[in-house]
């Protein structure tokens, strides 16, 4: 449906993102997930028409829509901050987009109260947008892009101005929402959390370029680097050099101890040990995955809490571990297990 | 403290600069015309507003009324782009005062100035002259509003609206447009008022032979020393352009 080839684009002369190539698939929600200054805004504002672009082409449905005003392009966006017409109330605001394509009258009212109703608001019509809460006007501003019946919708951050309360019961209703529409969506978010959850596939972009795109488990299991590892999660980063390689690839860290990992890089590689805190576990018997090492400090977070050890290199892991387990003391030697497919042996 | 002293001072004006002299106009108004000073003599006499009914008023207010439509148009379609302009540089209040430059220098000197600069063309004493000064003098009444209310405006409101399919056309007339327009009706307002009352510079710049309302009510006070029928004539204009105002207003 929405395919971008090579695409550069900035404010200026100087490019605030390059090189992006990317394709959503028709009924795909894709997320464009990146922190502030990644450019996934730039981007956004690229596809909807609002911001030239420098290279590249942006393709809707096999039409090249690159030098297209935002009017004449089939795409709407829901805005962070909604940018509902105040002066407009509820009916007008979702009527806005068909006006514009010439719809009026009795079909225009009655497409009007099918969007209201799919957002749970019929009966709203009359309402001016000033007397909606927060959770009310995102849903007015879904309803004012899904009534024209897009080819593609954009979604800027749309849960970022919610209550946290708010947010993981819209975020649901919104996903749910736009599976039964089978909308085509571009959501850009910097919640890594929001886009694991939402998403189809994710577009990891740092500084600017696209890193890797796959779907949220590959991305979260499999990520092409360590900086797209600690942008999903919580990550502990070991330096280490590959021995042998094979199914069962062996590698040494800088202290000298020898683990198994499955990569497929050469031996004599100096790699990067990528482990989550969550999926390492106090004082499984010893094996060749186990690290011993002592407890530093000791933060207590509710369900969980996480254990800092710094290894006898110098090196740090952090453990998070159940809070309704015995816990350890600050000080105390405690050795460290995973599993073999919870490492992942990234490129130094 | 200050608020009640500031809010007193706010009464103790409206008394004295709006609600006396509005007294004394009505007094006048309902006195009997006298030859003696002042010229006239209290009663509960209608003559004055009587004589309202003459034709030759309406012919007046008609006449103010198109030199006032005229400047609010030709004010608005120069101050709108200017406004605009303002709310959009980088550096809005220097332009604000860059147009505010004109007032640095007194009302009176730039009106004979401009009498001067068209003696020699021909221009002196006409409608043109005279449109020519009220523009200059009541364009920055009409900008200063307007270019508060356009500096308010949401960016993010227009994209919306390009975004589900407004041209650049529909934008302005959906979205600009509606915002402005409380800016607009504020700054029209500003102009067209004191413009229907206007006789300084219609008497300094435009054709002798033009009525407009306000040299109506001078003549009336001074050439014929009629002052209840000039007081009539002011509180007409007052009762026609108050629920306009009003109207506006809201």
């Amino acid at each position: 449906m929405l395919r971008l080839e090579g695409l550069a684009a900035g404010y200026g002369a100087a490019s605030t993102v390059s090189d992006i190539s990317l394709q959503v698939a028709p009924g795909e929600v894709f997320c464009l997930l990146g922190g502030s200054g990644s450019g996934k805004t730039t981007l956004l504002r690229c596809i909807a028409g609002f911001l030239p672009v420098q290279r590249g082409q942006i393709l809707l449905a096999g039409e090249d829509v690159t030098r297209r005003a935002a009017h004449q392009r089939d795409v709407t966006t829901l805005f962070q901050s909604y940018a509902l017409f105040p002066h407009m109330n509820v009916a007008e605001n979702v009527a806005f987009g068909l006006r514009r394509r010439g719809m009026r009258g009795a079909e225009a009212a009655a497409r009007v109260s099918e969007m209201l109703t799919l957002v749970r608001l019929a009966g709203f019509e009359g309402r001016r947008i000033a007397e909606l809460s927060g959770g009310q006007q995102q849903r007015v501003a879904l309803a004012r892009c899904l009534a024209p019946r897009p080819r593609l919708l954009l979604l800027d951050e749309p849960l970022s101005a919610l209550d946290p309360e708010l947010r993981a019961a819209t975020r649901n209703d919104l996903v749910a929402l736009l599976r039964a529409q089978g909308m085509t969506s571009v959501l850009v978010t910097h919640d890594r959390g929001e886009a694991l959850a939402v998403a189809d596939r994710i577009g990891l972009l740092q500084s600017g370029r696209l890193v890797q795109t796959d779907t949220p488990e590959a991305l979260f299991e499999r990520p092409v680097n360590s900086a797209v590892a600690g942008f999903l999660g919580d990550v502990v980063l070991l330096d280490a050099v590959v021995r042998a390689s094979g199914t069962a690839t062996e590698l040494q860290l800088s202290g000298g101890m020898a683990l198994a990992a499955a990569s497929d890089h050469a031996p004599g590689a100096r790699v990067i040990l990528a482990l989550r805190p969550e999926r390492l576990r106090l004082g499984v018997a010893s094996g060749i995955n186990t690290l011993a090492g002592h407890v530093t400090a000791l933060t207590y977070a509710g369900a969980s809490v996480e254990i800092d050890i710094a290894l006898p290199d110098g090196a740090a892991l952090r453990v998070v571990h159940p809070a309704d387990r015995a816990r350890p003391v600050p000080g105390e030697l405690v050795r460290v297990g995973w599993t073999q497919a919870a490492a992942m042996v990234l490129a130094s | 403290m200050t608020r009640p002293v500031g809010l007193l001072l706010i009464w103790a004006w409206l008394m004295a600069l709006v609600a006396a002299p509005l007294t004394m106009l009505l007094v006048v108004a309902l006195a009997a015309p006298s030859d003696g000073i002042p010229p006239f003599q209290p009663a509960l006499s209608l003559d004055g507003l009587s004589q309202l009914a003459d034709p030759l008023f309406l012919d007046g207010l008609l006449g103010s009324l198109r030199i006032a439509a005229t400047t609010s148009g030709l004010c608005l379609a120069l101050g709108y782009p200017m406004a605009l302009g303002i709310a959009r540089s980088a550096r809005p209040d220097l332009w604000l005062g860059l147009l505010m430059v004109p007032f640095w220098s007194g009302f009176l000197m730039r009106l004979l100035a401009w009498g001067l600069i068209l003696r020699g063309t021909g221009w002196a004493h006409t409608a043109l002259a005279m449109q020519l000064g009220l523009v200059s003098c009541y364009l920055p009444f009409l900008v200063l509003p307007l270019q508060a209310r356009l500096r308010r405006a949401d960016p993010l409101l227009s994209l919306a609206a390009a975004d589900l399919g407004a041209g650049p056309w529909g934008v302005f007339r959906h979205v600009t447009w509606p915002h402005a327009l409380p800016g607009v009706a504020a700054g029209l307002s500003l102009v067209f008022v004191p413009v229907m009352g206007e006789y300084v510079i219609p008497e300094l710049l435009g054709d002798p032979g033009s009525q407009t309302f306000g040299r109506m009510i001078w003549d009336a006070f001074f050439a014929e020393r009629d002052w209840p029928l000039a007081a009539s004539l002011s509180l007409a204009l007052l009762v026609l352009l108050g629920p306009a105002v009003l109207l506006v207003w809201r």
